[in-house]
């Protein structure tokens, strides 16, 4: 296990992992580094938590690398021509997101995406997961330096909710209260993809933790493993995930929402 | 009102005023002033906040509202500042927070020394509406409110800092304007100024002041030169007055000294008429007596008789004016003590019993038993020569002597049913030898000095004498004389009664002058004593029967006394024997010491049945004598 940095989601996210590879007895060898003191060894499979810890294990060329905790761009990105990586995608899969708003707002029939430079090109995909979960999704691009709160209030015209998809244009972590304060003006609640969001004044959020992302690489390397193949398979998107509501957002907008593991199990029945 | 004062009134009256209206419209203004900026200032707090504080009410990012709260609590005059949800919970920092409910009633209030400033925390309304959003959205209140309370304590500082800054400035004022007014105003009044301190020294007696002329208008000038003038010309009158009184003065010092010489020898006089006369007035007395036992015959007693009653009277007249004398001379002293006055007057009445008798009169007492403060001896001659004066001039009906409270007084009172005195005449009554012509001349008696002695005993004593008389029905005199405060201490002195009949026991006479010796001495043999004589203290040391009582003069050769003999007597015999001094001086010191001496005293010329009664009374009062037959 390659870490971007010790300690953090990182370290979490490598626990689980060990803890779940235990769990069955088998005949596991498991190394843990951090990126400074990192050499080549005999190992397997190098899985690589965090982005530069992706990118430090894809300089191994010729060892299968499976990539934890990276969103589906930033693997794309960093991991094209790669026959031996993998990734478990640290994001959601947009048809999932879109659900998940329909059900916990019902009677949705738009919901608004600001796009920034990173996110630009999730638009195609953004109009297949618009057909499959049958919420009709429409985008602004926020370019560096453009008015974000003119761009949301037009946005807003035509939509009834927001989906924050991961782009450091439009989510800066200076900006982040005026963001939600403006969304609450307009009146838009907003699905997040983190738990730190959510907390941070978005009404609900879908995403999966790094426990959840250790836990589950560890059983898909099992898997791999299971027989003489021992090709980890294409990237996915990640099976388990989480649903966070912030209440008082919920109660400060007026919206009433059903439980999280309400909402989970109809996401799931939906599935 | 002085000028100096309307002047200083008129300058700092209008400027006190303005002072006082501006300082209360300044600080009026600038309290107001204050007021508003408080309130722009807390309402603007909190409506910042409140709008800052939207972000962290609505996701409920408790540190972002804990962060703004603490921003908030550093501005400055901000005391506390608060979050509070419609459920109560509250997020606060600063000062304790007091009760705000209910919050939508509250924009602003005051609290003690904090105003607070209240404000909601709510979402814009939208203008469209959301058919997404709409379920729960149309009557919700606001999400939070927040509450800053501001120090008032600025205010009341900056209050005081302008009080105190315009009595400041006032006082300044206050301070140039008297200048102004002390320099400008009464520079043009002095000249009335000087001249009305100048009046006033003249009328306090200081004549000759002068002022300088320094007025500038010639009206003024001349007022000042007037006044100088004046003022110099009492001067003179005064000096002029001055040397006319010390003529004057003089004139009357010289008449003073005449008059003084005059009675230096009146008194010289009656010096050597009391020394001289006296002694052989007594001696006469005395053979008198004698003779009425030895002269046989009606012709002989009658003549004996008028002789004595010749006697008698030039002894009363001599007492008399000499009495007068002394008491103008002022050697009397009163010695004030109890006198029991019902007694007094029992005895007074019982003395003139006969002659009331002889008159057809009756004499009554009515007094009750009380002790008043009074000289013994100048009380009894007052009442007895109003007695005598009242006897004289009745002749049908009678004399009381009556003594009743008054007023904290025992007003002794004398009755009569007389002839009474005229109004003309009650005025002059006191005169010496003044009689009222009321009277038929056949009765006149006396000498007319009986009432001028009661009058100068009354002032002496400070006993007030009063005069009710209606002519044809009577007169009534009346004393009051002080009663005594705590009388039950006093015990009852020696019974006095005149006794009658013959006399028994052994007497000594000491007298310097053989000739009263002898007449004395042949005097007692006759009332039936036995006597023994002796002209010195030696010789009554050689005698050797004890006496059973002494008669002593006062006066002896060699500087002796009967004061001397009678302490030798006494050393003697026992302090039982009663001693009798009789004494012709009548100086002071003498009288003094005689009466403090405590020794019954006969003063000379001495009447017969004076000497008589004394001496009864003294052999009864004493007891049974070993040697007495």
């Amino acid at each position: 296990m390659l870490l971007s940095e010790p300690g953090g989601i990182y370290q979490t996210a490598a626990e689980s992992l060990t803890r779940e590879l235990r769990r069955h007895p088998a005949d596991w060898k498991i190394t843990t580094s951090a990126l400074d003191g990192y050499a080549a060894d005999d190992s397997d499979l190098i899985v690589a938590i965090g982005t530069r810890a992706l990118e430090k294990a894809l300089e191994q060329s010729g060892k299968p690398v499976l990539s934890l905790l990276v969103p589906r761009q930033t693997y794309e990105r960093l991991a094209a021509g790669h026959v031996l990586a993998s990734a478990l995608y640290l994001d959601q899969p947009l048809s999932r997101q879109l659900q998940l708003l329909a059900l916990a707002l019902p009677g949705l029939k738009n919901a608004g995406v600001p796009l920034g430079p990173t996110s630009a090109g999730m638009q195609a995909v953004l109009r297949s997961a618009a057909k499959e979960s049958g919420v009709q999704v429409s985008s602004a691009m926020i370019d560096d330096g453009a008015d974000l709160y003119a761009a949301l209030t037009g946005l807003a015209e035509n939509s009834q909710a927001f989906l924050l998809l991961p782009d450091p244009v439009v989510m800066r972590p200076g900006t982040l209260r005026e963001f939600f304060l403006h969304t609450y003006r307009l009146r838009k609640p907003v699905l997040a993809y983190s738990a730190p969001l959510v907390r941070s004044g978005a009404l609900l959020g879908i995403y999966t933790t790094p426990a959840q992302q250790g836990e589950e690489a560890a059983n898909w390397i099992r898997e791999s493993r299971g027989g003489n193949e021992s090709r980890l398979g294409p990237p996915r998107y990640p099976r388990l995930f989480t649903i966070g509501v912030n209440r008082t957002v919920a109660r400060s907008l007026g919206i009433v929402l059903p439980s999280e593991d309400v909402l989970f199990r109809k996401l799931e029945a939906v599935k | 009102m002085k000028i100096r004062t309307r002047a200083f009134l008129l300058g700092l009256f209008p400027t006190l005023l303005v002072a006082a209206v501006l300082t209360a419209f300044h600080l009026f203004s600038r309290l107001n002033e204050l007021d508003a900026k408080i309130s722009q200032q807390g309402i603007a707090m909190a409506r910042h906040l409140a709008s800052a504080s939207e972000y962290g009410v609505i996701s409920g990012n408790r540190g972002a509202l804990e962060n703004l709260l603490d921003q908030a609590l550093n501005e400055p005059g901000v005391k506390s500042v608060a979050v509070v949800w419609p459920d109560r919970k509250q997020l606060a920092r600063g000062e304790p927070i007091v009760q705000l409910q209910p919050l939508y009633q509250l924009g602003q209030k005051e609290i003690g020394e904090r105003a607070w400033f209240i404000y909601p925390v709510q979402l814009p309304q939208l203008n469209e509406s959301d058919p997404f959003l709409e379920a729960g959205t149309a009557e919700r209140g606001p999400l939070a409110w927040v509450a800053v309370s501001l120090d008032l304590q600025q205010k009341q500082a900056i209050a005081r800092q302008l009080l105190l800054a315009s009595i400041g400035i006032t006082l300044l004022g206050v301070a140039l304007a008297s200048l102004l007014i002390h320099r400008l105003a009464l520079t043009g009044l002095k000249p009335l100024l000087d001249i009305i301190a100048t009046v006033k020294r003249i009328s306090s007696g200081s004549f000759g002041s002068s002022m300088e002329v320094t007025a500038h208008s010639p009206e003024l000038r001349e007022l000042q030169a007037s006044v100088n003038l004046m003022s110099e010309s009492l001067r003179s009158y005064q000096q002029d007055m001055e040397a006319k009184i010390g003529l004057v003065i003089a004139e009357l010092e010289n008449k003073r000294q005449e008059a003084e010489q005059a009675n230096l020898a009146k008194s010289r006089f009656l010096a050597a008429a009391s020394h001289d006369l006296r002694q052989p007035m007594h001696a006469i007395g005395l053979y008198v007596e004698c003779l009425k036992l030895q002269v046989g015959g009606e012709k002989a007693e009658d003549t004996l008789s008028k002789l004595d009653r010749a006697v008698a009277s030039m002894v009363e007249l001599f007492n008399a004016i000499l009495d007068v004398t002394k008491l103008d001379a002022g050697v009397v002293q009163p010695l004030v003590v109890p006198v029991r006055v019902r007694r007094l007057l029992h005895q007074l009445a019982e003395e003139f019993a006969a002659e009331a008798e002889r008159k057809g009169l009756s004499l009554r007492v009515r007094a009750p038993d009380v002790w008043v403060e009074s000289d013994a001896i100048l009380l009894e001659r007052i009442i007895r020569n109003l007695l005598t004066n009242a006897l004289r001039n009745t002749v049908e009906g009678g004399v009381l002597l009556s003594a009743r409270p008054r007023r904290g007084r025992l007003r002794l009172q004398v009755w009569d049913t007389g002839s009474g005195i005229a109004p003309e005449h009650q005025a002059r009554i006191f005169d010496e030898f003044y009689q009222a012509s009321a009277q038929p001349a056949q009765t006149r008696q006396g000498l007319g000095l009986g009432l001028a002695i009661v009058r100068r005993l009354a002032r002496l004593l400070g006993h007030p004498l009063q005069l009710h008389s209606r002519p044809g029905r009577g007169t009534v005199f009346a004393l009051d004389v002080p009663v005594l405060a705590n009388p039950s201490c006093m015990i009852d002195d020696a019974v006095n009664q005149a006794p009658g009949g013959t006399l028994s026991g052994n007497a000594l006479i000491v007298d310097d002058d053989p000739v009263i010796l002898n007449a004395v001495g042949h005097l007692l043999r006759q009332w039936g004593m036995k006597v023994q004589a002796s002209s010195s203290l030696d010789q009554v040391m050689q005698i050797g029967d004890a006496p059973d009582v002494v008669l002593a003069d006062y006066q002896l050769l060699n500087g002796e006394t009967g004061l001397m003999v009678a302490h030798a007597v006494r050393q003697r015999w026992g302090a039982h024997v009663p001693v009798v001094l009789i004494t012709g001086d009548t100086r002071r010191e003498t009288i003094q010491a005689l009466r403090e001496s405590g020794f019954p005293v006969l003063h000379k010329p001495v009447r017969v049945h004076q000497l008589r009664a004394t001496l009864g009374r003294l052999l009864q009062a004493q007891p049974a004598s070993p040697v007495g037959s």
